[in-house]
């Protein structure tokens, strides 16, 4: 499945990684409040530009366990403010789950449920996935509050299952369904 | 991790699977009731066989993704076996589960069994968090988890196929801190 790029909603432009996008990329994937509650550290320029190689062929899915990442290129401001992706976990019972980083600059304008919604949406239409969840630190109140925007179920609560940068660390799992979706939509 | 077998309990006596045991775990592998809300399907003898043989060879726990499955006896006789998974030594997690031959079931015997491989997990393997799966459906098992004092963390709905139709799952947990408390 490669979707037919580029991909608009109402004022973005999803689209996949181009080698140009490395200082929009950095400039927030270097952001220690952007990276608090993801499993990576702060980006430096050389961890960005590896980020960037790798998701430069991101473009598709042909086979589970491969990753969706589509840059969020937002016109009025000429570049692109986060990224958002969707991994194909199982084929055989069509599961996916999405996830979404973004330029603090850019936030508290709807602009990441924006993203996600499309990301749901190809999941769900082009995909025909029956179920997609996000996960996320319960700590991550923007995370997870955009989830339940999404109209996703919390699913979860792991209490200490993992060591997260050094402390024990807890885990949401928020999930939709197809009907859910169509429901919705 | 190799517990100092055999392991006595109130009741109860666990130790390694032994080849003699076939009959006894044949007896209630081969039941569909049993096998209901498992991933395997009832057992043939020599399917029991075979499985048999390679719990027998596991007798202790040394990396991740491996479990020991404990024959759990009565008087001699395997009335069922519960394990204890190690999911992760970096993180400290680990998995207990259980099966149990009907004719034994409603005793707390099952229980009981369970409450040991939580104490296997939490005081010999030194996790932090220990977990058991279910069906929702199988009311049986997570009285089990609520009995030893497990929480209820995860209901999933629809996340795999199961059985060719759609399942759901409970996923229930606890601390070491909370065992500790409990004990
Ligand atoms: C998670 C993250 C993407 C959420 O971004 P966000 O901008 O808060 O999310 P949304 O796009 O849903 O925007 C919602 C906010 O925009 C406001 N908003 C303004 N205009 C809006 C519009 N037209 N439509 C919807 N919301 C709008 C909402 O009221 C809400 O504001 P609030 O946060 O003050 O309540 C962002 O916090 C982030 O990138 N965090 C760092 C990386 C990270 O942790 N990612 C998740 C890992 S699990
Ligand atoms: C799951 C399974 C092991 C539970 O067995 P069980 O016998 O119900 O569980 P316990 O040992 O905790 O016994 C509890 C019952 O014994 C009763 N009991 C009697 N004496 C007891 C005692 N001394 N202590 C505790 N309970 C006692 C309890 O009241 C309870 O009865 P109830 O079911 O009528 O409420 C069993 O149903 C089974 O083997 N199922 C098939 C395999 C399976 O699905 N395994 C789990 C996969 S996730």
């Amino acid at each position: 499945m490669r979707p037919d790029y580029p991909l608009k909603t109402d004022r973005l432009v999803l689209r996949p990684f181009e080698e140009h996008d490395l200082d929009d990329l950095h400039a927030y994937r270097s952001d220690p409040e952007v990276c608090r509650y993801l499993y990576t550290h702060c980006a430096t320029l050389e961890d960005s530009a590896d980020r960037l190689t790798k998701t430069l062929t991101m473009s598709e899915l042909t086979e589970e366990g491969q990753w969706l990442v589509l840059a969020a290129y937002l016109p009025e401001a000429g570049r692109v403010i986060g990224d958002v992706v969707l991994k194909w976990i199982s084929e055989k019972h069509r599961q996916g789950e999405i996830g979404y980083v973004f330029n603090p600059e850019f936030q508290g304008r709807g602009l990441a449920r924006e993203a996600a919604e499309e990301m749901l949406r190809i999941g769900f239409e082009d995909m025909k996935l029956h179920r997609i969840e996000a996960q996320c630190d319960p700590r991550n109140e923007p995370s997870w509050g955009l989830m339940e925007r999404l109209g996703m179920r919390r699913e979860a609560h792991f209490r200490q299952n993992e060591v997260f940068k050094g402390e024990w660390g807890d885990l949401y799992i928020y999930a939709m369904l197809d009907e859910e979706y169509a429901r919705a939509s | 991790m190799r517990p100092d077998y055999p392991i006595k309990t109130a009741r109860l006596v666990l130790r390694p699977f032994e080849m003699s045991d076939l009959d006894d775990v044949f007896a209630y592998r081969r039941l569909e009731e049993v096998n209901r809300y498992l991933y395997s399907e009832p057992y043939t003898r020599a399917e029991a066989a075979e499985n048999l043989a390679k719990w027998t060879a596991q007798d202790e726990i040394i990396e991740d993704g491996q479990s020991l499955a404990l024959a759990v006896t009565l008087e001699g006789q395997v009335i069922g076996e519960a394990d204890v998974k190690l999911l992760s030594a970096d993180h400290r997690q680990g998995e207990v589960g259980y099966i149990f031959n009907p004719a034994f079931h409603g005793q707390g015997y099952a229980s009981e069994a369970a409450r040991t491989m939580l104490g296997l997990g939490f005081e010999e393997l030194g996790l932090h968090r220990v977990q058991a799966e279910c069906d929702v459906r199988n009311e049986p098992s997570w009285r089990v988890m609520e009995r030893l004092g497990m929480r209820r963390e995860a209901h999933f709905r629809h996340k795999e196929i199961f059985k060719g139709e759609w399942g759901d799952s409970f996923v229930y947990a606890m601390l070491a801190a909370e065992y500790r408390t409990l004990k």
